[in-house]
């Protein structure tokens, strides 16, 4: 796993992310398509794809709250934020 | 007020003790933070602490390997290959972020797992008291002969350390620091408790009892499912947990649990599940899955509970006077199994023959074992407000120290 990944858009976030996951890309990629409900993930993988985006996104004080993530458009969301926040750890440390 | 900071690592039964600590330590208005690999991160985020994810969150892959899960050598084959495989890579990728970490925080004292590595080094490069929260009493016995021998085992690990060490430090200590690291800090505070762990000659370190902790989040329909259990109170129920390292990651153990004879017509509560297998263990009448739920709920109304060895499940079970048969797999998981059997409050059975073997009769002695165990416990509470002391008196030696 690298930390620090940028990606272009939403499509090769999701690409990439489901690809480290093992799970199967679907036909379409849509920011409405559902994690659990119709690519499969177990309650694991939903762990897993948490830590992954933060690491990714080279986060290190996550937020208090979990975020609830349950589409792949959620996931994207997240990494944009993640990258938000850690951007601005790193300008706190002068970075 | 003091700044404490907890370096954790390894699995729940490994952070819960830290979290029950930072938990009585807040509450005196001291500041805590908990820094930890991503995944084991999750536990302190549910609980509301505050917390720093440091490594490349590849210490999730560990669970899954098939390697690991031995107890060859009394478990210390399955510690070899975390330390080489998985504690090294943590080190390697975590480091430099626990160092920013400690340096942003300035903690008064540092509180660290025997094995997380980067807890210890960056506080000693920032000359920062520490205190080591030490799990395995099996590695203290004759200190220098298991540490040079766990060197020798686990080299890849102490090659690292090694390779981390200022040279003028290696120099002034003769030899390497290795892996007896854990244990070389201010303090050294064993979470076993002498009414299980009778031996307590271990030289400098004391033994302050299990601060049991499972603050855990749980969803509603497992608190929905154990509720109607516990109401139900047929006084005959089973729970069978594999903790969070085994249990949710390497699904195939739950095969090997489905067919206990003696567990027939009684209900079974399979506690920490994965969502995929739930269904196939629910398929039998009076079977339910649940994932996680905070086995201090659970377990006082248990007869019995079948657990991997553990010590957090281990303690949460004879805490609460109730026998258990261990069905060990890895680590500690022997010689907290042994622990128990030594007190007559549970049975070790190692493999799958053994357990359909396994007798009900013999529960009723197990269980006047396990209740004589829980009286003489040190209590959660007790324990982790000892260590608390002892952590901030640490941090008050250290400050006032010229």
């Amino acid at each position: 796993m690298t930390d620090d990944r940028r990606f272009e858009n939403f499509e090769s976030f999701v690409e990439s992310l489901l690809t480290h996951m093992h799970v199967p890309l679907p036909e379409r990629l849509d920011v409405s398509i559902g994690l659990y409900d119709e690519l499969g993930l177990d309650s694991i993988q939903a762990l897993e794809l948490l830590i992954i985006i933060e690491a990714w996104a080279d986060l290190a004080v996550p937020p208090a709250d979990i975020p609830e993530i349950f589409t792949l458009g959620d996931a994207w969301k997240y990494f944009c934020t993640a990258c938000e926040l850690a951007q601005a750890e790193r300008s706190d440390r002068g970075v | 007020m003091s700044r404490v900071v907890f370096s954790a690592f390894g699995s729940g039964g490994d952070v819960f003790p830290s979290l029950a600590v930072a938990e009585t330590l807040s509450r005196s208005g001291h500041d805590c933070t908990v820094i930890a690999p991503r995944g084991l991160a999750l536990y302190a985020r549910h609980a509301g602490f505050r917390v720093v994810s440091v490594g490349d969150g590849s210490d999730i892959a560990a669970p899954r390997d098939v390697r690991l899960m031995t107890t060859r050598f009394d478990g210390f084959a399955s510690w070899r290959r975390t330390l080489n495989k998985y504690v090294t890579a943590y080190v390697r990728s975590a480091l430099s972020g626990a160092a920013r970490a400690l340096e942003d925080i300035r903690p008064d004292v540092v509180v660290h797992h025997p094995f997380c590595g980067v807890g210890p080094i960056a506080a000693d490069a920032l000359k920062i008291p520490r205190v080591c929260l030490h799990l395995y009493p099996q590695l203290l016995f004759g200190r220098r002969r298991v540490g040079q021998a766990m060197t020798n085992f686990a080299c890849e690990f102490a090659d690292l350390l090694r390779d981390l060490e200022p040279p003028e430090e290696r120099a002034r200590r003769g030899r390497t620091r290795s892996l007896e690291l854990g244990a070389s800090g201010a303090a050294t505070i064993v979470t076993h408790d002498p009414a299980l762990h009778p031996d307590t000659n271990l030289g400098d370190c004391v033994m302050t009892g299990y601060p049991y902790w499972d603050r855990v989040e749980s969803n509603e329909r497992d608190v929905e499912v154990v509720e109607s259990l516990i109401s139900a109170a047929t006084g005959d129920l089973i729970v069978v947990t594999q903790g969070s390292f085994l249990g949710l990651y390497r699904q195939e153990i739950w095969h090997r649990l489905l067919d206990v004879p003696a567990f027939a017509r009684r209900p079974v509560l399979y506690v920490g599940v994965p969502t995929t297998e739930r269904v196939r263990l629910e398929n039998e009448p009076r079977r339910y899955a649940v994932g996680f739920v905070p086995m201090s709920n659970v377990v006082p109304h248990a007869l019995l509970v079948l657990h991997h060895g553990g010590i957090g499940t281990t303690y949460g079970c004879v805490g609460a006077g109730v026998p258990a048969v261990v069905f060990p797999q890895a680590f500690d998981q022997m010689y907290n199994g042994r622990l128990l059997e030594a007190a007559h409050a549970g049975r070790i059975c190692m493999d799958s023959g053994q357990l359909r073997k396994f007798d009900m009769s013999a529960v009723e002695d197990l269980r006047h074992g396990a209740i004589s165990v829980a009286d003489a416990l040190i209590r959660p509470r007790a324990a982790a407000a000892h260590i608390a002391e002892r952590v901030l008196t640490v941090a008050r030696l250290s400050a006032e120290a010229p």
